[in-house]
């Protein structure tokens, strides 16, 4: 999870639980004291040391769970877990802090480490976008031979299995010339 | 010395060994092997030149968006049975014309990319896609524009196999799996021919180049796939290593040999399944007959 993202995620979960605290009647000073734990515990997740399923459950790209306009790709054919989602496109599925998988098990939401990675190992691939195809390459920065998939596209096992490492979507808002691979037909 | 030495240095001895002899047998087929006969080498120094035999099996960009507004058409009809309104994909504004390209099929070939991020790509989020993010479908509408959720019954109305895109899918295009044969044969090629030892000598090729340097890499795609460029922006480093593997590409001809070879192989392919991609050509051509009525219906309509 990139920094801007972790930040994100605790301002959430701060307000939640403050929200939370104000609709129970909670004496203020226990709410004090029991923001002061979420907040540490907001500062945990930040610093990497907490994600658990809770956490992780709420709705956003790297979670573990395909959400309007995300593209889910899996380790195992037929949408099987252990799975990866995002909401751009990916460039590095080697390289790419982000991307390893969420949740399955929960230990690698945070964790950048080898067996959480999901570099040459997707199978399968379920896209939820509504406007954009994609196109996913053998390998990184959109390099080597590609499949296609059009928009709300599900593919239950992709032509070239374990083979993955990089994908987008056509961008409109770059000319052809410039980045023909990721410029094309929707 | 360690058995781990002697091991060593029988490897690099064999390994040196194999890169003379390839290098040696560089254009011919491998005897052993059923390595296709290349006959021509092009000279190959921009993507632009990279054209292959399973191309003309494929629809053009005009053709494919063609049938692809018909699609969205008639997944916009089903979806208003259901009481949903179907906003489809808007164009791009620069669209490719003409032919499929192979920008990247066999790695950077474009110096002014490469001096100016690297391996990167130019791709950006725009401004524009931040509503994306935000924007709410229900799961309803997922299942019914996509069976994201099974499918089923939604408001007594039976939603078609695949949700409305998928009937779509297949009322203009088919069974999927007659009109993928060309990317699944094209893609198939691609993966024999880089294992080809007239391929493989123009990595070692490439590989000395490389190493003249100063950078140790095997093939264009470690270079490509280096651990090391896998942060948001080019650095440096990686610009260097682009510049000189497109250089290195140029110098040895490797885009020229890949795809000769790559052609080889298809060649092969479409002789093998020669019938079967007379009917994909068939089906294409019922495509676009299918979408063109249904767009025609449409501004009639």
């Amino acid at each position: 999870m990139k920094a801007g993202s972790k930040v994100k995620s605790d301002r959430r979960l701060r307000r939640a639980a403050k929200t939370a605290l104000i609709e129970h009647g909670t004496s203020k000073k226990r709410m004090r004291e029991r923001i002061a734990r979420l907040a540490f515990l907001a500062a945990a997740v930040a610093a990497g040391l907490v994600l658990g399923p809770s956490v992780a459950a709420m709705a956003g790209q790297n979670d573990g769970y395909c959400d309007n306009n995300e593209v889910c790709v899996y380790s195992n054919a037929n949408l099987g877990t252990p799975r990866s989602d995002f909401l751009y496109y990916y460039d590095d599925m080697s390289g790419g802090v982000d991307f390893h998988t969420y949740n399955y098990p929960s230990s690698c939401n945070n964790l950048f480490i080898f067996y959480c990675r999901l570099n040459d190992s997707i199978s399968s691939v379920d896209s939820w976008s509504d406007h954009r195809s994609i196109r996913i390459f053998t390998d990184a920065h959109y390099d080597g031979a590609y499949q296609k998939i059009g928009i709300y596209g599900r593919v239950n096992q992709v032509i070239y299995n374990d083979q993955t490492s990089s994908e987008c979507w056509n961008d409109g808002g770059i000319s052809y010339s410039t980045d023909p691979d990721c410029t094309f037909s929707n | 010395m360690s058995k781990r030495r002697v091991t060593v240095i029988a490897t690099t001895a064999i390994a040196g060994l194999g890169a003379a002899l390839l290098s040696a047998a560089a254009f011919a087929p491998a005897a052993a092997t059923l390595e296709p006969t290349v006959t021509n080498i092009p000279v190959v120094t921009d993507w632009h030149q990279i054209t292959l035999p399973l191309d003309s099996y494929q629809p053009s960009t005009e053709n494919r968006q063609m049938v692809l507004q018909a699609e969205y058409a008639e997944t916009k009809s089903c979806m208003a049975k259901f009481g949903f309104n179907f906003q489809a994909p808007s164009w791009d504004k620069q669209l490719a014309t003409g032919p499929i390209s192979h920008y990247r099929l066999y790695g950077l070939l474009d110096e002014v990319h490469a001096e100016q991020m690297g391996y990167h790509s130019y791709g950006e989020k725009p401004a524009a896609e931040a509503k994306y993010s935000k924007e709410q479908h229900s799961a309803d509408y997922y299942n019914v524009v996509a069976a994201k959720t099974g499918g089923g019954v939604y408001n007594g109305e039976q939603i078609p196999e695949g949700g409305c895109i998928g009937q779509a899918r297949l009322d203009i295009e088919g069974p999927g799996s007659v009109v993928d044969l060309p990317l699944t044969l094209a893609f198939n090629s691609w993966t024999v021919s880089n294992n080809d030892s007239r391929v493989r000598a123009g990595f070692a090729a490439w590989s000395k180049c490389m190493s003249r340097a100063g950078f140790s890499y095997a093939t264009p795609m470690d270079a490509n796939n280096d651990d090391r460029w896998s942060g948001e922006k080019a650095t440096d480093a990686e610009i260097k290593v682009a510049v000189t593997d497109v250089n290195c590409k140029k110098s040895t001809n490797l885009v020229g040999i890949r795809m000769a070879v790559d052609a080889a192989h298809q060649s092969v392919e479409i002789a093998t399944h020669r019938s079967k991609l007379q009917a994909v050509t068939g089906d294409l051509a019922r495509q676009l007959e299918k979408a063109n009525a249904i767009l025609s219906q449409e501004l009639t309509s």
